[in-house]
């Protein structure tokens, strides 16, 4: 039987740095 | 768990899709949950909308291409990501469900901006004027490239050393408030949702906008989205490239702590470009890598293939998880990503334990003084300004870092039980 295959997306959370 | 029976009917909450090559992107944009699953898993999803049950659902499925299909399973996993909710189950859970259990401070939304106005602010009328401001300061740096500053900027040889210190810190926020904000509008323009919070990678504090309902949208404006950080930092970068430019030359004539000032704000946002480029982190770089590998979920599939290996190592195979659903070639640029990973962790707890770390002792050191009420060296408003600065920014983003890696660790147990049993269900 077939299976159908779900993925995860990942999530997009775009960074910048405080510590500079 | 509950068991879907053939004859159960489900309800299938709200949802958005999208073609994207083979697979259909499906998404629950209130909880910023993305699923890409093939496209005729939206057929079975949109005959059990209409009421269908499980069992009629899979004689439809037959009849049209031919071979059983394992309706039953599909929905488990639907269920488990809160896209559908089975019969006699109380409704699923309405808290964005991030496997990554990345928590963040508090969220702050973007969504007041309207579409068009973003379309305006990140369209060419504003990238072209913006580029030739770029391309004209990379002309000036290699024409001088005395102009791109040193860490010793920061001693602000000659200025107010703690007032200009704050103040910088105080123009480095403002930087980065920008380059999200740039993230925001691209997002924004192409109707996607997009909230402002602070989180950590490893232990860097950050300033973070979610915008994962960029996936809904082409490939072009999700490239779009994590260059627009970039652009804004190399735009402003280049005003005040040309502004120390002018005072070199004499062309103006400025006092001397603004330009001690422009050079140490130039700094901030050179490191702010150059932060970005540690890839082994989901940092902007990262993302355009990943969505040019068309990759699903680059960092949580490589961390997984990683524990796999370290439970097949230590005998523990039967707690594997198993990466079978992943498509070969996609499996490659996992186990390539990986090194990165690995090499990536080891470059940066090298860099905590031997720069970070004996910083923060000094400074650690001497609010224990100051507690017991000895002589410190507080008593310089210098060192007091740098002491405070960093064991906020430095001691937060530690203080994050140790909650998240808990809380994930938690959350990822969980999870592997529970796809551990659906895994066993499926086989037996």
């Amino acid at each position: 039987m077939k299976k159908l295959v779900v993925r995860k997306l990942e999530p997009i959370k775009t960074s910048a740095n405080a510590d500079c | 768990m509950a068991v879907n029976t053939a004859e159960s009917v489900v309800t299938v909450r709200p949802f958005v899709s999208t073609v994207d090559g083979s697979d259909v992107i499906i998404g629950d944009t209130d909880r910023k949950v993305y699923l890409a699953i093939p496209a005729e898993g939206l057929d079975i999803l949109n005959a059990l909308a209409e009421g269908r049950t499980i069992a009629e659902t899979a004689r439809i499925y037959e009849r049209k291409h031919g071979e059983p299909v394992d309706v039953e399973d599909f929905v488990a996993v639907l269920a488990d990501e809160g896209f559908v909710t089975r019969g006699g189950e109380p409704e699923a859970a309405t808290e964005p469900a991030h496997q990554h259990a990345h928590r963040t401070v508090k969220r702050w939304s973007f969504d007041w901006i309207p579409p068009a106005t973003a379309r305006r602010l990140t369209g060419p009328a504003v990238i072209l004027p913006g580029l030739a401001v770029i391309l004209t300061a990379v002309a000036l740096v290699i024409a001088e490239p005395g102009l791109i500053p040193g860490p010793r900027v920061l001693l602000f040889e000659g200025g107010n050393f703690a007032i200009l210190t704050v103040v910088s810190v105080t123009l480095a926020m403002i930087g980065l408030s920008l380059h999200e904000l740039a993230h925001a509008l691209a997002a924004r323009s192409v109707g996607v949702s997009a909230t402002l919070g602070i989180s950590n990678l490893m232990y860097v504090l950050v300033a973070q906008t979610d915008i994962s309902g960029i996936w809904m949208a082409s490939k072009r404006a999700r490239y779009k989205a994590f260059l627009a950080g970039f652009f804004v930092d190399a735009f402003f970068g280049s005003l005040l490239v040309a502004f120390l430019f002018a005072t070199r030359r004499n062309l103006i004539d400025v006092p001397n702590w603004a330009s001690l000032l422009a050079s140490a704000a130039l700094l901030t946002f050179l490191v702010r470009i150059g932060f970005q480029f540690f890839f082994y982190l989901r940092t902007d770089v990262y993302y355009v890598i990943a969505t040019a590998l068309n990759c699903r979920n680059l960092m949580s599939d490589t961390e997984r293939f990683l524990s796999n290996g370290i439970k097949r190592l230590t005998f523990r195979r039967h707690k594997v998880i198993s990466q079978a659903g992943i498509p070969r070639r996609e499996m490659r640029k996992i186990r390539a990503y990986a090194a990165v990973w690995v090499f990536g962790r080891v470059f940066g707890l090298v860099a905590l334990i031997f720069t970070i770390l004996p910083m923060l002792w000094v400074y650690l050191e001497q609010f224990v003084l100051l507690a017991m009420g000895e002589p410190t060296r507080f008593s310089s408003a210098d060192f007091a300004t740098v002491a405070v600065l960093a064991a906020l920014l430095n001691g937060g983003g530690l203080a994050m870092w140790g909650r998240n890696l808990w809380r994930g660790w938690r959350r990822r147990r969980v999870e592997d039980a529970r796809t551990l049993a659906r895994q066993a269900a499926a086989a037996g």
